[in-house]
């Protein structure tokens, strides 16, 4: 459930993610779930409604004065239209060409466990992790800690961290954070209090749980954490496959 | 260039002045979105407007209404993905039948009713006699549930602030609060999240008919 929620959450704020769009939509099309995405958003506009009288009517003022004013879109020429596809497939197959080419020498040239760290570092989607605590105050305090995160002041954001009201994805970036001070025994004491199966993002914590195991070296844990990435088919499952073939 | 100008024009709506921000989502509209919205609609222009639409609309209510932060991968790619979300999401109102629609006139009458307020505007098409009257009484109970499962402070807010209409700033030395007025602002906003979860936990809990009839 608490996985599906934060989907929801993306979805309502139109924030999923290319690949996720794709999966999510299948998904949507089941009624049970489609109710849930309902039961959701109902839940939240009542209480953005409750908190702020008129909000709605305010957001559906300004979309329908946005629909009002676009301007009319201009009339494409069949014939230019024609020659451009034409030019636009040439240059995608270029481009496709020279990333496939591409693709192959850096992903020869990246460490497994960079590339672990890659992944780790974009499943957890620094951005929006301030986005999923309501209210200006709790926002500005996850932004200050998530930019001492992301500049590396991992001594500062485990000092601040510590005065915050944590929600799970912010314990997350604590243990992470204590995984990057090198205090690994105190990172593992934390990851070991999250429920895998029950964590709202799954595959940040799946992606962080298989770094620390890397570098703890203990691969068949980290091998564990790899095939849940692939058979829940998370972004960058095609990583974990790669990671996983070197570490056979 | 173009985050740029997203950028400064957001700082500007933020502000108060909406006027550039509107010019530069029209402007991107023909030169940008249009073709690629049009080509994933099937060449739909209603519905091409209508997502773009959405999509720039939640944009406004994210990042200048309620100034999140904006992201910091090239936001022009972000609207086209919002817009790519909100195309979803009209695939899967139009299946519903505009009941989506319906529930979002739904929640706002449901709110305006709990805090004993008049509906009189008529901007929207759907009026409150056309709510399913048992749905909306089941979904009053359901809210009514929710608030009695929140703490003592929590209901004594909520019913007093949002039901009674008292203003915050009395409350707040009567409910114990010994700190700035921003405390009780920001316990108001922790109970209204806490009771939107339970209110969506309880909405879950009566999926099936059978469950409603049983309340």
């Amino acid at each position: 459930m608490e996985v599906l929620k934060s989907k929801l959450r993306k979805f309502q704020n139109y924030d999923l993610s290319d690949k996720e769009i794709n999966s999510f939509e299948c998904k949507i099309n089941d009624e049970l779930m489609n109710q849930s995405y309902e039961n959701y958003k109902f839940s939240e506009n009542l209480s953005t409604e409750m908190f702020v009288p008129g909000y709605l009517e305010m957001v559906q003022r300004k979309k329908k004065s946005f629909l009002e004013n676009l301007p009319q879109s201009p009339q494409i020429k069949k014939g230019s239209a024609r020659i451009r596809s034409f030019l636009a497939a040439a240059a995608s197959l270029v481009i496709l060409l020279a990333s496939v080419f591409m693709f192959v020498t850096i992903e020869s040239d990246v460490s497994s466990d960079q590339l672990v760290s890659i992944a780790a570092l974009e499943s957890l989607n620094l951005d929006h992790i301030s986005t999923i605590e309501r209210g200006a105050s709790k926002m500005e305090e996850a932004n200050d800690l998530i930019s001492l995160y992301k500049n590396g002041e991992y001594a500062e954001f485990l000092a601040l961290i510590n005065k915050a009201e944590e929600s799970e994805m912010i314990t997350l970036l604590k243990a992470r954070g204590h995984f990057h001070m090198e205090n690994y025994e105190e990172s593992m004491k934390i990851f070991n209090t999250f429920n895998v199966e029950t964590f709202p993002q799954r595959d940040a914590l799946l992606w962080s749980l298989i770094e620390i195991e890397l570098q703890l070296e203990n691969m068949g844990n980290a091998k564990k954490y790899l095939n849940q990435i692939i058979s829940g088919d998370y972004p960058n499952a095609d990583k974990a496959r790669v990671i996983l073939k070197t570490l056979k | 260039m173009t985050d740029k100008t997203w950028e400064s024009t957001i700082e500007l709506a933020r502000q108060g002045n909406d006027a550039p921000f509107n010019a530069f989502v029209n402007e991107m509209y023909i030169s940008r979105y249009h073709k690629p919205i049009f080509k994933f609609t099937g060449g739909d222009e209603a519905l091409t407007r209508e997502v773009y639409t959405n999509a720039i609309t939640k944009f406004w209510e994210r990042f200048i209404l309620r100034a999140e932060p904006i992201p910091q991968r090239n936001i022009s790619g972000y609207v086209f993905n919002m817009a790519r979300n909100a195309f979803i999401d009209i695939k899967r109102q139009v299946k519903r039948d505009k009941e989506c629609e319906f529930f979002s006139h739904q929640a706002l009458n449901l709110a305006r009713d709990y805090a004993s307020m008049t509906c009189d505007d008529d901007s929207f098409d759907i009026s409150p006699h056309q709510l399913e009257q048992e749905d909306y009484e089941m979904k009053m109970k359901l809210l009514h549930m929710s608030i009695s499962q929140l703490d003592e402070k929590c209901q004594e807010i909520i019913n007093r602030n949002v039901y009674n209409g008292e203003f915050l700033k009395d409350l707040k030395l009567e409910l114990g609060f010994t700190g700035t007025y921003q405390s009780i602002v920001e316990k108001k906003k922790r109970c209204i999240r806490r009771l939107s979860k339970l209110m969506f936990k309880a909405l879950e809990s009566v999926k099936s008919p059978s469950a409603i009839n049983s309340l």
